[in-house]
């Protein structure tokens, strides 16, 4: 459905993407992670046509979308990154002309926008002046004109954004509803706990570079058979001695994150327990490993290596 | 029939309900600014002969039809690109030239009363009896078109803040600088001459002369030229709309 193939943009001689390839299949969603600036919005410009590749193939659907930037806005549906200006319209108004204009059926917009207004929980707010609503529910409008006549391909943008939790959780059905309907969903998202949960396959991108491509479990790899502990310090510049078979994944003020293999967990939790009555830590949360702890561990080496390190093929 | 299956008129919908806080607001100014225009400009001249008058009545349309190509229009542009509207908007399967299309008759639709109104009222404070064919129409309409055009292709060519800037020049050169109150022979000879390639002086040319067929010759080389500038402008805006960084 959409196929990349060595795509690359350069930027004054920097690349902003680099010899970028991948495969996503039809009625699948599919996360692009990777953290901010690494190119993600730069790779869905080239796809809708707002940027011409420096090199590379995108094909929608079989069609080259480099060569039919037209083709392109017919073939793809976009939820933007940032919160667009609705001002003068209400979110019935915003949804149903998005419709009208991807050429939907007046009769059948209507319906289709009703119905989510209400899976959505907007109802409320359905028929009020957009500029007076939250930065969630005006992110939740844009989710809903980018799906009310979905392209083969959607595109959204972190979509979550700003959206409570319940709604969240709302909208990622909605999204799954969409892929199930047979349109392909591409993700962006630096939320990787969310990515997890939400997509079937995704790409890690990091510095304009694909690091690795794979479902949430593969990709976490060798991280499936590992333990996740979150420590929480008493104080920041807590000096604490580790033991040997744990590994720190990330420090940051008073948290602490560490790996460890399932077979430690025994003589972990004596450490832990001491740790504890020695008040040297507030609480702690011991779990499977995270997909984010192998996004961390691996966004982390390419960092160490450089941008020339070699790329990561977890698959 | 075409227009309506490609979306044109929900573009048009979605335009005037983003722009309708404001487009009451939008009326009154235009309007309050074309009837200043002829009272302000006769403070100016303390002894308003009916050549003057004629001239003063007759250059408000122009003056109003190229403020709102070059002023209103790119600030209004200026304003969607900061705020990431525009990009989203060119994301939608519509024609390009839609966009320009959509923007061009809202704000002809907006200059139209300002118009009437401010030759109405010069008419009555002057004494004056202008001529009114479907040949104003179409006048305001080509020359509110390549004022548009312009317009258009400044906003999209400099950078928002740029085009802003470049905009409020404009509108100073246009009131000040330009042959639309008066005869061009009161211009210095390299400004005069200046204008020989600029469409304003044949925009008000063609607006004097559809109002005031008695007093002004009607030039079809005048039209022409504007023609070539509408044209011109359009293509310059469609590269400019279709252009991929």
């Amino acid at each position: 459905m959409l196929v990349i193939n060595d795509l690359t943009k350069m930027y004054s001689g920097t690349p902003a993407n680099n010899s970028i390839s991948f495969t996503v299949e039809k009625g699948e969603i599919f996360g692009l992670l990777g953290p901010n600036g690494s190119g993600k919005t730069t790779l869905i410009s080239q796809i809708i046509g707002f940027l011409k590749p420096t090199k590379g193939h995108i094909e929608v659907s079989g069609t080259d979308v480099i060569s039919r930037p037209d083709m392109a806005r017919k073939l793809c549906s976009l939820q933007p990154q940032e919160n667009i200006s609705l001002n003068g319209l209400t979110p019935r108004q915003a949804i149903e002309l998005t419709g009208r204009i991807r050429n939907g059926n007046k009769r059948e917009i209507k319906e289709k926008t009703n119905e989510l207004l209400k899976d959505l929980q907007l109802e409320e707010w359905a028929d009020k002046q957009t500029e007076k609503l939250s930065g969630g529910i005006k992110r939740l409008v844009t989710f809903c004109m980018a799906i009310i006549v979905p392209g083969r391909l959607v595109i959204l943008d972190e979509p979550t954004n700003d959206v409570d939790p319940i709604r969240r959780k709302l909208l990622w059905e909605q999204v799954r509803k969409v892929a199930n309907s047979g349109a392909t969903v591409l993700l962006i998202t630096h939320n990787v706990l969310e990515a997890e949960r939400s997509v079937d396959r995704l790409a890690l991108i990091d510095n304009g570079k694909l690091v690795g491509v794979g479902t949430p479990a593969s990709l976490k790899g060798a991280f499936n058979q590992k333990l996740r502990l979150e420590l929480t310090l008493y104080r920041k510049e807590e000096d604490l001695i580790y033991p040997n078979y744990v590994s720190m994944i990330s420090h940051t003020k008073q948290k602490v994150i560490l790996s460890l293999a399932k077979e430690h967990s025994k003589e972990l939790m004596d450490w832990v327990f001491s740790l504890q009555e020695s008040n040297k830590i507030e609480e702690f949360t011991l779990s499977a490993a995270t997909l984010e702890d192998a996004y961390s561990s691996i966004i982390g080496r390419i960092g160490d290596q450089g941008l020339g390190g070699e790329q990561y093929a977890i698959s | 029939m075409l227009l309506a299956k490609n979306g044109f008129f929900h573009l048009l919908r979605w335009q005037l309900l983003r722009m309708k806080p404001v487009l009451a607001l939008y009326l009154i100014i235009q309007t309050l600014l074309a009837v200043g225009i002829v009272i302000g400009f006769s403070y100016l001249i303390p002894n308003i002969d009916d050549t003057t008058a004629l001239y003063l009545t007759t250059g408000a349309p122009t003056i109003i039809l190229l403020s709102i190509g070059l002023v209103f229009l790119p600030q209004g542009i200026a304003e969607t690109r900061v705020d990431g509207t525009f990009t989203y908007m060119l994301s939608l399967p519509l024609p390009r030239l839609y966009y320009v299309l959509v923007e061009a008759t809202i704000w002809l639709l907006i200059s139209f009363p300002g118009i009437f109104i401010a030759l109405f009222v010069a008419s009555l404070r002057f004494d004056l009896q202008l001529v009114y064919s479907y040949k104003n129409i179409f006048t305001f309409i080509l020359i509110g078109l390549t004022a548009i055009g312009i317009g258009y292709t400044i906003s999209l060519w400099l950078r928002p803040i740029i085009a802003e800037l470049i905009s409020q020049v404009l509108i100073f050169g246009i009131l000040l600088f330009s042959p639309i109150n008066f005869p061009p022979d009161r211009l210095p000879n390299w400004l005069a001459k200046l204008h020989e390639f600029l469409p304003i002086q044949y925009m008000a040319e063609s607006i004097r002369a559809t109002l005031a067929p008695n007093d002004f010759e009607i030039r079809w080389s005048s039209f022409s030229i504007i023609s070539v500038w509408c044209v011109l402008s359009f293509v310059m805006c469609y590269f400019a709309i279709t252009k991929r960084k």
